[in-house]
């Protein structure tokens, strides 16, 4: 149990985004006391979720680009779950379940454009409008079965590990804002967590979005208190990070103890963001 | 002075051999012909010969980060700047920053002509490479210079400077004499000293380059290696071993040898899977 195996095309990452879609996430997101612009309208959980995630898709393209391509270190599954659980992304890629990298970024399903700050070259920053690709778009409709969201990704884990036995586990990152509507979700997050290749078992971390003005908690360790009994099943359900995840969290400021769980509480967007990066960190690509 | 040098290359394992990241630069300032310097192309690399009357001999070996984007161009751009250098500049870490400011200035040359030819061979830079190269490239460089004593035959002094965790190793008598600038395996880490093609702080640099001077002889073996050779060899002295006898098998090595060699050291956790350069030189 060392999640020290290399990312490589030999040997790529597995990583499964579950995505709440219930009609709650209609709601706007919460801020952390003091965060908030007055006047200013906030965004809808859900287009926080499909931003963020669009942003890491991203992210992790830029990332994995070398001469003329990208490599195919990573296959990638986003699955949503609100009115049905079934796969998330849009375009060319619907219906898809675990899809390579190099597909992802041939087939975005549209591009939007952006303003961005960028540097001037001056020490100021100007405005400039990106085109920045989409893969996932927000929805919100229905309850938050988030057993039968964990079962599906289970089954993907499963097969998975079965073809890629010696390699890094698969990454679940569940991203929710309330309790699971089908039942106790504890059961069939121990059971995901079951599957293990050479280097580790399957690593499950757990997000909640919240509508609140709460001061997120993140990556809490073992003797950190938590609010209610909801945020202590999610901690339960979630894995430990692994040392290399904790060590990047690490040095991105965040206060992270040994035993620390993949675990984010009251998660605002600048939360969910970085929960995204955190748990991605897989080891090294080669 | 002469010299019998020896330059091995190797790519990462499952990748190709176009996907080398390192860059190696052998040879003489001021010589003219193909002694002035040597470039092998990426790829599989076993290159042996000798170097025979030249007042001096230099070899650079530089490291692309993996997470740059065009992390080759950057690493050979920079061992062809240190090949070519006043030897001055490679003495103090203010030459060394300037070294590495001159290869900064030819970068934004080379990016335009490489975005040029991708447009002319209907590629053009698509959305998932342009922030890589707007991000530029990062490379570790490591350099050493070899000169012939004026009078007395085969001796002379060397130095090396470098940024990062290539490294140089003196072997005499059977012994590791020197190592530099990181002197044990447990030393390397996954954030180095990187030159970066944005141009960087000369003071930056000055505080983070190492510098190391010597005297050489005859029977005296110089190794240059990126991180991963140069750990595995720092790793083998900790355990009482020789890496320069175990490097034997490689002096006559073909391609497809040393690939075996390299695989063999990889699978059994060794050597990191990693671009693998070494450049032996034996002066006299």
């Amino acid at each position: 149990m060392t999640y020290s195996a290399e990312i490589s095309r030999a040997h790529p990452g597995c990583l499964i985004f579950l995505v709440d879609q219930s009609s709650s996430m209609d709601d706007p997101i919460g801020t952390a006391p003091g965060d908030d612009t007055p006047g200013k309208a906030l965004p809808r959980k859900a287009d926080v979720v499909a931003d963020s995630l669009n942003r890491l898709l991203f992210e992790l393209s830029v990332r994995c680009a070398k001469e003329e391509g990208v490599r195919d270190y990573f296959h990638i599954a986003v699955v949503g779950y609100g009115e049905l659980v079934q796969p998330a992304l849009s375009g060319a890629l619907a219906g898809r379940e675990l899809v390579p990298l190099s597909e992802i970024v041939t087939y975005p399903a549209r591009f939007e454009a952006r303003v961005k700050k960028v540097p001037d070259g001056a020490g100021g920053v100007v405005d400039r409008t990106m085109e920045l690709p989409v893969w996932v778009e927000p929805v919100a409709s229905g309850g938050t079965p988030m057993c039968q969201a964990l079962g599906y990704a289970g089954k993907l884990v499963q097969g998975w590990v079965d073809t890629h036995g010696d390699g890094f586990p698969p990454i679940v990152l569940n991203l929710t804002d309330g309790e699971s509507t089908d039942g106790n979700p504890s059961e069939a997050a121990t059971r995901l967590r079951f599957h293990v290749t050479g280097d580790g078992e399957a690593l499950l971390f757990n997000l909640h979005i919240s509508a609140n003005r709460t001061a997120p908690i993140t990556f809490p360790g073992p003797n950190d208190a938590l609010p209610d009994k909801y945020a202590h099943l999610l901690s339960t359900m979630s894995s430990e990070l692994p040392p290399g995840m904790r060590a990047y969290a690490t040095e991105q400021g965040q206060d992270v103890t040994d035993g620390a769980r993949g675990f984010v509480f009251n998660a605002d967007m600048s939360a969910v963001v970085q929960f995204l990066d955190i748990g991605t960190r897989a080891a090294d690509i080669r | 002075m002469r010299a019998q040098v020896t330059i091995l290359a190797l790519h990462k394992g499952g990748g190709a051999p176009h996907e080398y990241e390192d860059a190696v630069w052998v040879g003489s300032r001021t010589a003219e012909g193909p002694e002035r310097g040597l470039l092998p192309p990426p790829g599989p690399a076993c290159r042996s010969g000798g170097v025979g009357r030249v007042a001096s001999l230099r070899a650079a070996v530089a490291d692309g980060a993996s997470s740059s984007l065009l992390a080759r161009r950057w690493a050979q751009l920079l061992v062809r700047e240190a090949g070519g250098a006043p030897t001055g500049l490679l003495r103090t870490g203010q030459g060394f920053a300037e070294v590495l400011t001159r290869a900064a200035d030819r970068w934004p040359d080379l990016m335009k002509d490489y975005v040029r030819n991708r447009e002319l061979r209907g590629k053009p830079i698509t959305w998932f490479e342009r922030p890589g190269l707007e991000a530029g490239a990062h490379a570790t460089l490591l350099v050493a210079h070899f000169a012939a004593h004026r009078w007395a035959p085969a001796r002379g002094t060397w130095s090396a400077v470098a940024l990062g965790d290539a490294c140089l190793f003196q072997v005499r008598h059977d012994r590791l004499h020197v190592a530099f600038p990181l002197t044990a395996s447990g030393e390397f880490g996954n954030t180095p000293p990187l030159a970066a093609s944005g141009g960087q702080d000369p003071e930056a640099v000055r505080a983070r380059a190492g510098l190391v001077s010597g005297h050489w002889r005859r029977g005296d073996r110089f190794y240059l290696a990126s991180d991963a050779m140069a750990a595995w060899f720092l790793r083998q002295v900790e355990v009482g071993r020789k890496p320069w006898d175990l490097l034997r098998a490689l002096d006559y090595a073909g391609p497809r040898d040393l690939a075996a060699w390299v695989e063999r050291r990889r699978g059994a956790g060794e050597l990191r899977n990693d671009d693998v350069t070494l450049v032996r030189i034996a002066p006299r």
